[in-house]
C-alpha cells in the first residue's frame, strides 16, 4: 500500500516536470500548426490531459515530448478535417445563397492571424506544414519527424522541402503586395 | 532560515565529499525530515442562517519558511491566501497569513482589491481561523469564508502512526 | 551536374553525410545557381524564425489550475490514508521529498546510471542508498536549495453563492472566537 503511494507521488512529480519544461514547446507547436490561439491552447490542454490519463506516465523527459508530439499531431489532424468539411460547407452556401454567405465571412474564417509567417503558414497544405513545422520549431531531425508521422525520411526529406519552396514562394508574393 | 538552508546543504556536502559515489538518503535527509510541517486546512463557508455549510479539506507539507498557497475561486470573487509558518525563537510558531481578494459585487461594475498580512504565534496543534473578508455579525446576509489551519509536526505524526 | 533542390534541402537541415556532404559543399563554392537556392532556403528559415508564438505563459497558468484541482482531489484521500498506515522511516523521506517539490531531484535519482535501493540491515532500520555521478550531486544541491515551486490548494467556490467583505481579515485562535460565538 504505501509503496502504490510512493509510485504515485513520483509519478505526479514526472507529470508537473513534463508540464513545466514542454509547455511552452507543445503550445508553439500547437500554434503554428492551427495559427489560431485559442485552438492552440485547447490542443495543448488536450494534449497534456490525455498524458495525465494515462496509467503510467513515461520515465524519460524526451520520450514524453516525442509522445506529447505525436499526441499533438493526431489532435491537429481531426482539426483540419473539421476546417475542411467547414470549408466546404461554406462554399455550397456561397453558391446557394450568396447574400447570407457575405454576412457569415466574417464569423466563419478564423480570425486573422497578425503575423504574416504565419499567414504564409496556414497557406501550404497539412501535411507540408507539420514537416516544416516539426522541422524549424522542434528542431527534429528526418528520422524523428519520420517516426512521428509515420512516414520514411525520404518523405520527410521531400515534405520540409516542398514546404520551403511554397513559403518562399508566398512570402515574395506578399512583399510585393505591400505598397 | 537561510542558516538551516546552508546547514543542510553543508551536510549534503559533506556526506558526498566523503564517500565520492554513495551517500545515505535518509542521513541527508533527516534535518528536512525534523523540521518538516503538516497543515491542515479547512476551507469553510458560512452561509447566512449560520448553520454548517460547505467545506474543503485539505492538506500540504512543507517546512518553515516555505509557504503554502490557497487559492478560492467564484463567480464573483478571487481570493489568494499565502501561508508561512517560521520558527520563533521561544519554541512557537509564527504563522504569517498573506491575504489578497478581488471582488466584484453585482451592483457596481468596479472590481474592488483588498490586501492583508496578518500573524499570530501559536502552538503546534493549536487551531486558528482565519476570516479573509472579515468576521460575520450573526445576521448578515452573504456568505462568509472561513479558513482553520492547524499545523503539526510531520515526524511527529509518523512517530504516532507507527505504533 | 546539380543536386536536386530535396538534396540542397537536406544538406541544409545536415541530413547529409559525408562523402557526398563534401562533394555538395564543393558544388556550392562553384555553382552559383546552386548557391542561390541554398540562400533562398536559408532566409525562408529566417524569416520562420521571426514567426513567433503567442506568450505561453498565461496558457500554462489556465491549464495547471484546471489540472491542480485534479490533483488536489486526489491529495486529499491521500493524506487520510498516509496517517493511517505505518511508514518505514527512509521511505518517508523519499515520500517527503517528492511532496516537498522535488521531483527535479528525484528525476535524477531515477535515471539510468544511478540506482537507489532501500535496504534493510540486520538492526531493522531500512536505508536508502543512492549511486549518483558528481555532476548530478551539483544538480541535487541545487534543488536542495529549496526555490521549487510553491505548493497550491485549489478551491472552486460553490456557484450560486455570492460574497461581500463584511469587514476588515482577521486571524485568531479557534479557542479565542469560540469563546464570544456559538458555532
Amino acid at each position: 500500500m504505501a509503496q502504490e503511494e510512493d509510485m504515485v507521488k513520483v509519478d505526479q512529480g514526472l507529470f508537473e516536470e513534463a508540464y513545466e519544461t514542454l509547455y511552452p514547446l507543445i503550445h508553439k507547436l500547437a500554434y503554428h500548426i492551427t495559427g489560431d490561439v485559442e485552438q492552440a491552447e485547447d490542443l495543448c490542454h488536450e494534449a497534456f490531459i490525455k498524458y495525465f490519463e494515462r496509467k503510467k506516465p513515461l520515465p524519460d523527459i524526451n520520450q514524453t515530448k516525442y509522445w506529447l508530439i505525436r499526441v499533438v499531431k493526431n489532435i491537429s489532424l481531426n482539426y483540419e478535417k473539421k476546417k475542411f468539411r467547414q470549408r466546404k460547407a461554406f462554399e455550397k452556401l456561397k453558391k446557394t445563397a450568396p447574400l447570407a454567405a457575405d454576412s457569415t465571412e466574417h464569423e466563419y474564417f478564423k480570425k486573422e492571424t497578425i503575423n504574416r509567417i504565419q499567414r504564409a503558414l496556414d497557406k501550404i497544405p497539412y501535411r507540408l506544414r507539420m514537416a516544416v513545422v516539426l522541422k524549424e520549431y522542434a528542431g527534429l531531425n528526418y528520422k524523428e519527424i519520420g517516426a512521428i508521422l509515420g512516414i520514411s525520411e525520404g518523405n520527410v526529406k521531400i515534405r520540409v522541402f516542398r514546404a520551403r519552396q511554397r513559403l518562399a514562394q508566398i512570402l515574395k508574393e506578399e512583399t510585393g503586395h505591400v505598397s | 532560515m537561510v542558516k538551516r538552508i546552508s546547514v543542510l546543504i553543508l551536510l549534503v556536502m559533506a556526506i558526498f565529499r566523503g564517500n565520492a559515489q554513495e551517500i545515505e538518503l535518509e542521513e541527508a535527509l533527516r534535518p528536512i525530515l525534523d523540521k518538516a510541517l503538516q497543515l491542515n486546512i479547512i476551507a469553510r463557508l458560512l452561509p447566512p442562517d449560520a448553520e454548517q455549510g460547505w467545506n474543503m479539506q485539505s492538506s500540504k507539507l512543507t517546512i518553515p519558511g516555505r509557504s503554502i498557497a490557497v487559492k478560492l475561486f467564484g463567480e464573483n470573487i478571487r481570493i489568494f491566501i499565502v501561508l508561512t509558518p517560521y520558527w520563533q525563537e521561544n519554541g512557537k510558531l509564527l504563522l504569517v497569513a498573506q491575504g489578497e481578494v478581488l471582488l466584484s459585487e453585482m451592483a457596481e461594475s468596479e472590481v474592488k482589491y483588498l490586501s492583508t498580512v496578518k500573524s499570530i504565534p501559536i502552538s503546534l496543534g493549536e487551531k486558528v481561523l482565519f476570516f479573509p473578508l472579515g468576521v460575520p455579525e450573526r445576521l448578515h446576509k452573504s456568505f462568509n469564508i472561513q479558513l482553520e489551519i492547524e499545523i503539526l509536526s510531520y515526524k511527529d505524526l509518523l512517530e504516532k502512526s507507527a505504533d | 551536374m546539380c543536386p536536386s533542390g530535396e538534396t540542397l534541402s537536406a544538406y541544409l537541415d545536415h541530413e547529409v553525410e559525408d562523402p557526398w556532404k563534401k562533394v555538395i559543399e564543393e558544388h556550392l563554392t562553384l555553382c552559383p545557381s546552386c548557391k542561390h537556392k541554398i540562400d533562398e532556403m536559408i532566409f525562408t528559415r529566417e524569416q520562420l524564425a521571426l514567426g513567433s508564438a503567442p506568450d505561453f505563459r498565461d496558457s500554462q497558468e489556465r491549464g495547471r489550475s484546471c489540472l491542480a484541482r485534479l490533483n488536489s482531489m486526489q491529495q486529499v484521500s491521500f493524506w487520510r490514508r498516509r496517517v493511517a498506515l505505518p511508514l518505514p522511516a527512509a521511505a518517508a523521506a523519499v515520500l517527503l521529498m517528492i511532496i516537498l517539490g522535488f521531483s527535479t531531484l528525484l528525476l535524477s535519482l531515477r535515471s539510468d546510471y544511478r540506482s537507489m535501493s532501500i535496504r534493510t540491515q540486520p538492526s531493522g532500520t531500512s536505508e536508502v542508498l543512492v549511486t549518483a555521478p558528481i555532476e548530478d550531486l551539483e544538480r541535487m544541491l541545487k534543488s536542495l536549495e529549496l526555490n521549487g515551486s510553491r505548493q497550491e490548494i485549489i478551491i472552486q467556490l460553490p456557484k450560486e453563492s455570492e460574497f461581500f467583505v463584511v469587514g476588515e481579515a482577521e486571524m485568531f485562535r479557534a479557542a479565542e472566537y469560540k469563546r464570544d460565538q456559538p458555532w
